[in-house]
């Protein structure tokens, strides 16, 4: 009898053990969290201007690091600099031979800039470490040996001008500010004719003929329209291409004339959403393509030459999508990334003398030739009739019918969503989740009528976007309307938190990763040196004091009590937009009311958690979180 | 037949005992029980006081933990209209709240600021300071812009400003605010008042500091909103959940000695805490409402333990009747062995002499060996006899016989048993008439030993000149119905009951022997057993009529 139950036991667990294995055929493998999310090894790729080496940010030591590829001979590449205690923050090639770099600490630490000589490794400081922060000032290299860039030393809340030598010369500063500007446009020359100001709501273009002469205002844009210099038009100090939506709704392209103070004309417009940078090219000084992005990019040339070489590398890279990171001065050399929705991809130069792509590093490795699921774009509308703009991930192997879904409101709201590789979108479908991802009105690329539609309407047409999308979505038979979540980082966790005070009943649990509790606090903690957005702010959000009312009707630390259901928060301690105080209120108070939440507080991380251990963790969480809630 | 004297040994004394044991005890509880009560709601009266100190607290702990610091929310936005709203609400869900002072506060480093506090270059000033009160009319503002109307307000403006000056000046730029901090910091508690300013972010300290120490050099103005509580810890509602053990609470100042009077009074205290530490709750209870208390408690236990003892009293009567029971069968059981032994003898005895008599002959006349064998003969039949009649009734007692259905043509089975006892008594009469359509379905041996011991019966118990038996059957819907009527000497009434009892034998001289008492309990049992009803009527002198009724 004992022997006849032994054989029992283990005959079920055989078949229990075949049975889980013809399971597993059919679901989709977990892949492991880190896989989604490790932080890439090597990045930051550039290019020499005469292309014959790559210098790239990597780990040595647990230090970032400079190293440096030579392509014509692969063997004398090496690691530039060997800090061990500091990270390499950003760098520049100055010329072909100088690269300046800075390093930090920690944020918001001391400012510490340096340049390397790529022969010769020696390393010199540019500066003194100070008390500051700064900012490259676009195009970046070299001018008569010295590099500008924009410091905020003397005053915190305004940045000047200051060039730095790297043959000895004593440091100056090349252009004061006066307190509103926020943009300089260098010339090939090294002269900046061109500045941005800002005032408060109203931005202003000025422009002088050379160093010496003062600057004038060109034009004044009111709240809205925009208008971003690209460069100057070959051989002219006057004319620019600038990307425009004065007297228009989308960002076109045109030349302006900042002498006369006019338009010459429109070059090229899109007329669904605004274009992307497109290429312009600081060593020719000529438009090299525009680009603009409805789901996938798409590029319009200028340069013959330029479309023929991009022809080439599509068919290298077998239809992924690429992005170009940097090129050279004769655009011989182009470092490019390559992306689908299902392959992070790689990083490679396309070399013009040999036709063919050479790998520099692939993305995420962890994820090369996994299954992963297919991001699909959608449109659908609101109830006042916008069209909204949107992202479907679909889970592996499921049906699209009656899913647990996830839905995951963008940051911003001054962002927005494309198609390409979403490691948050792709982790949470390999959970089996189908993933809605929307551009809610407020987000940028659709027009100024689209993104002001968004003004003011924190909590309230914008929120509704996202529950019309999910309304539809239910009505579609895709999702199970008993099983959604709504997660989000700052302001889609501002999203969330909204929706779990005032629309319970669509959700059965939400996720605010560095989610805005509290709009009073978001505003209190604006830094000085972005005061002078303040008024674009109050436009965009509302004014904390005049409007105090709506403040608190949309505030969810102040509607803690409506909560119904389950929430998963995560803070920073130096999240600069949200309290741990509130955070900590509208924990407890959810506590008090024995809703399950569950907190997760990092005294040392910011609004981005950059330590990869607290970002597995959260991962870890949110995937027991939803497990729980929505699973199955 | 004698009475017999034996008895089964019964102690009433043991159940006496016990029962005055029980009896005792009951009241020994019933005491204890009564004191206990007495202790219970005396310390109940002491302890039961933090409940409704709890209780009636609620309110202000709420008020104190999540009201007030809401006021952080505001991140210092807060203008005196929006302070409205929030001391309107504030004022009118906590009653206890008199008046809300409202300070819409700047700090600067502005040293032209003439008004507010001012200290190493840090300027503390009130820009509006509005005054909020509620009536039955809504919310109620004033604004204090005069100088001299000032006065008892910069108290608390200057006492906040010190405590925050002497924080902000130990500040490290790695501090952190801790709940311990803010509380001693930002909470300022007072009997009476309470004084929250809004806690700024770290960095706005930091700043705060830098203007302390000078190294601003252009004009900087903060947000902060300071408020302040003014309580009234008399408006309290005190919620008496325990309205049966104290009779009045009330809210009085901390010094108020209890009044001693002629009545006996039960007091207790408990001091309130945090801003309305100079009051406290006194409870009162009188002695008479004490006492009440306690027998309203004791009510119940009193009724517990008597059931108890009910109980107890029950199973002493129950015992007391099994003892009685037992002693009857006891009884029952002896007759039984000593009838028996009687019934067994006689045959025996009678074997024995007969026995003897053939041994001790020297010859035997064929006359004698007929005679003794003929006694043999008999006595061994009768002991037969009484031995099947055992057998059987205690086979059908015990279940253990099965009943096995015939069809029993009832005119042909009377003839037999008519024709064999009147082989055996010549004397009998016996007369039939029979009336059926159909045949009786029974077991026809068991019925026969009916029949036979209901005519045996009836010749034994008849005089010897009128031994007459009239046997009717009749045959209705539902039944068959069989007489035997009698003439012999009848059957008391009050013996009806006992007559089919075992061992039951009427005193009489016509059953001096051979009668164990067993027949009309076997006709009864077997009757029974096979579905049927036995019955009797019976007239002293007349005769007696046995009817059996069964189903067709």
């Amino acid at each position: 009898m004992r022997l006849f139950m032994r054989a029992h036991i283990i005959l079920s667990i055989v078949i229990i053990t075949l049975l889980g294995m013809g399971c597993s055929e059919n679901r989709t493998e977990r892949i492991p969290i880190e896989s989604f999310f490790s932080t890439p090894e090597k990045t930051f790729f550039k290019i020499s201007p005469d292309g014959n080496f790559i210098a790239y940010i990597g780990l040595d030591n647990h230090c970032k690091n400079i190293f440096l590829l030579n392509l014509n001979n692969r063997d004398s590449s090496k690691q530039l600099t060997y800090q061990n205690d500091m990270n390499v923050n950003s760098f520049v090639w100055g010329d072909n031979e100088e690269i300046i770099f800075s390093i930090e600490q920690a944020t918001n630490d001391s400012l510490r800039l340096y340049a390397v000589n790529i022969l010769t490794d020696a390393i010199q400081p540019l500066i003194k470490p100070m008390k500051a922060k700064f900012r490259w000032v676009q195009p970046s290299r070299l001018y008569d040996k010295g590099i500008i860039v924009a410091i905020n030393n003397r005053d915190s809340s305004t940045f000047d001008l200051h060039k730095l030598y790297i043959d000895g010369r004593k440091s100056e500063v090349i252009l004061q500010n006066p307190g509103n500007i926020n943009s300089w446009y260098i010339s090939n020359d090294g002269q900046v004719r061109l500045v941005m100001a800002n005032d408060s709501v109203e931005e202003s273009l000025m422009y002088r003929a050379d160093n010496l002469q003062p600057f004038h205002q060109v034009l004044k844009n009111d709240f809205g329209s925009t208008i971003i210099p690209m460069g100057f038009v070959k051989n002219s100090t006057t004319n620019i291409y600038a990307l425009s939506n004065i007297g228009r709704d989308k960002l076109s392209l045109i030349e302006y004339d900042l002498v006369g103070k006019r338009e010459v004309h429109e070059i090229f417009s899109n007329k669904e959403v605004d274009l992307d940078w497109g290429d312009y090219s600081h060593y020719t000084n000529e438009m090299n393509y525009a680009s603009y992005t409805v789901s996938k990019k798409k590029r319009y040339f200028f340069n013959e030459k330029v479309a023929q070489i991009f022809k080439k590398i599509s068919e290298k890279t077998k239809g992924s999508e690429f992005d170009v990171i940097d090129v050279d001065a004769q655009f011989d050399k182009i470092i490019i990334r390559t992306y689908t929705d299902t392959n992070p991809g790689a990083i490679y130069y396309f070399d013009c003398q040999d036709n063919d792509l050479h790998k520099l590093t692939d993305n995420n490795p962890n994820l090369k030739d996994r299954d992963l699921s297919q991001t699909e774009f959608i449109k659908y509308q609101a109830r006042d009739g916008k069209i909204i703009t949107g992202f479907i991930t679909y889970p592996l192997h499921e049906d699209r019918k009656n899913l647990p879904m996830v839905v995951l409101p963008h940051d911003g709201p001054n962002q927005r969503e494309v198609w390409g590789f979403d490691h948050e979108a792709q982790f949470l479908a390999n959970r089996g989740y189908v993933v809605f991802q929307m551009n809610y009105r407020g987000s940028i690329g659709f027009g100024k009528e689209f993104w002001s539609a968004g003004f003011k309407e924190w909590g309230g047409k914008i929120q509704d976007d996202i529950t019309d999308g999910v309304k539809w979505l239910i009505r579609e038979g895709i999702a199970d309307k008993d099983r959604i979540a709504i997660v989000g980082k700052g302001f889609g966790g501002y999203s969330a938190l909204h929706a779990a005070c005032f629309n319970s009943d669509m959700y059965a649990c939400a996720v605010s990763y560095s989610g805005f509790t509290n709009l009073f606090t978001y505003f209190r903690d604006i830094p000085p040196y972005v005061k002078p957005y303040l008024q674009k702010y109050y436009q965009i959000i509302g004014n904390p004091v005049r409007e105090s009312g709506m403040f608190k009707q949309i505030s969810p630390v102040f509607h803690s009590n409506r909560v119904k259901i389950p929430v998963l928060l995560a803070q920073g301690g130096k999240d600069r937009f949200s309290s741990v105080t509130d955070a900590n209120q509208f924990v407890q108070k959810l506590k008090n009311n024995n809703i399950p939440v569950q907190y997760i507080l990092k005294e040392e991380e910011g609004r981005t958690f950059k330590k990869e251990e607290n970002i597995i963790q959260y991962y870890q969480e949110l995937e027991k979180f939803l497990d729980k809630y929505i699973g199955k | 037949m004698r009475e017999t004297s034996y008895n089964y040994r019964k102690n009433f004394g043991l159940l006496f005992v016990f029962f005055a044991f029980v009896t005792l005890l009951y009241f020994v509880v019933v005491f204890a029980a009564r004191n206990y009560t007495i202790n219970h709601v005396d310390n109940e009266f002491t302890n039961r006081k933090s409940e409704v100190f709890d209780l009636t607290l609620v309110p202000f702990n709420d008020f104190f933990q999540n009201r007030v610091p809401e006021v952080s929310f505001y991140q210092g936005y807060l203008d005196s209209l929006e302070a409205g709203k929030y001391a309107y609400s504030v004022l009118s869900s906590y009653p206890f709240v008199k008046e809300i002072a409202f300070y819409d506060m700047l700090f600067s480093n502005d040293v032209n600021a003439l008004a507010g506090f001012s200290i190493n270059g840090l300027n503390i000033r009130p820009k509006t300071l509005s005054i909020f009160t509620i009536n039955n009319r809504g919310l109620n503002k004033r604004y204090i812009t005069k100088r001299e109307e000032m006065g008892p307000f910069n108290d608390e403006l200057n006492s906040m400003g010190i405590k925050i000056a002497s924080y902000i000046d130990k500040l490290q730029s790695s501090s952190k605010l801790t709940d311990r901090d803010i509380l001693r910091v930002f909470y300022a508690t007072q009997p009476g008042r309470i004084t929250y300013l809004n806690i700024p972010r770290i960095n706005d300290l930091l700043v705060y500091k830098d203007i302390m120490d000078t190294k601003l050099d252009h004009i900087v103005n903060y947000e902060q909103d300071m408020f302040v509580f003014n309580v009234d810890p008399t408006l309290l509602e005190v919620k008496n959940i325990y309205p049966n053990l104290y009779e009045r609470i009330e809210v009085v100042p901390i010094v108020r000695a209890p009044i001693t009077s002629d009545v006996k009074e039960y007091v207790t205290e408990m001091p309130l805490p945090g801003a309305l530490a100079d009051y406290k709750l006194l409870f009162h209870s009188g002695e008479s409402f004490i006492s009440k208390e306690v027998n309203r408690s004791f009510f119940p236990i009193v009724l517990g333990i008597s059931l108890v003892y009910l109980i107890l009293l029950v199973i002493l009567y129950l015992i007391y009747r099994n003892l009685e029971i037992n002693g009857r069968l006891f009884k029952l059981q002896y007759d039984f062995i000593n009838n028996l032994t009687h019934e067994f003898k006689t045959p025996v005895s009678v074997i024995k002499i007969a026995g003897n008599n053939i041994k001790s002959a020297p010859y035997l006349s064929d006359e004698e060996r007929i005679m003794y064998g003929n006694i043999l003969d008999q006595e061994s039949d009768r002991l037969n006899n009484l031995m099947n009649k055992l057998l059987s009734f205690s086979q059908i007692e015990n279940k253990t016989i099965k009943f096995k259905k015939e069809e029993i043509d009832l005119n042909s089975f009377v003839d037999n048993i008519v024709a064999s006892t009147q082989l055996k008594h010549a004397d009998f009469k016996i007369s039939k008439e029979i009336n059926v359509k159909s045949s009786l379905l029974a077991d026809p041996v068991l019925l026969t030993s009916v029949f036979q011991n209901l005519i045996d019966n009836a010749y034994k118990y008849s005089d010897q000149k009128r031994k007459i038996l009239d046997i009717k059957i009749q045959q209705n819907k539902k039944n068959f119905v069989i007489i035997f009527r009698d003439e012999g000497i009848g059957i008391n009434k009050s013996e009806f009951s006992n007559i089919f009892k075992k061992f039951y034998r009427i005193k009489s001289q016509y059953n001096q022997q051979g009668s164990i008492g067993l027949g009309l309990a076997f006709c009864k049992e077997i009757t029974e057993f096979m579905g049927g009803e036995i019955s009797v009527k019976s007239e002293v002198g007349k005769g007696t009529t046995f009817t059996l009724i069964f189903s067709v």
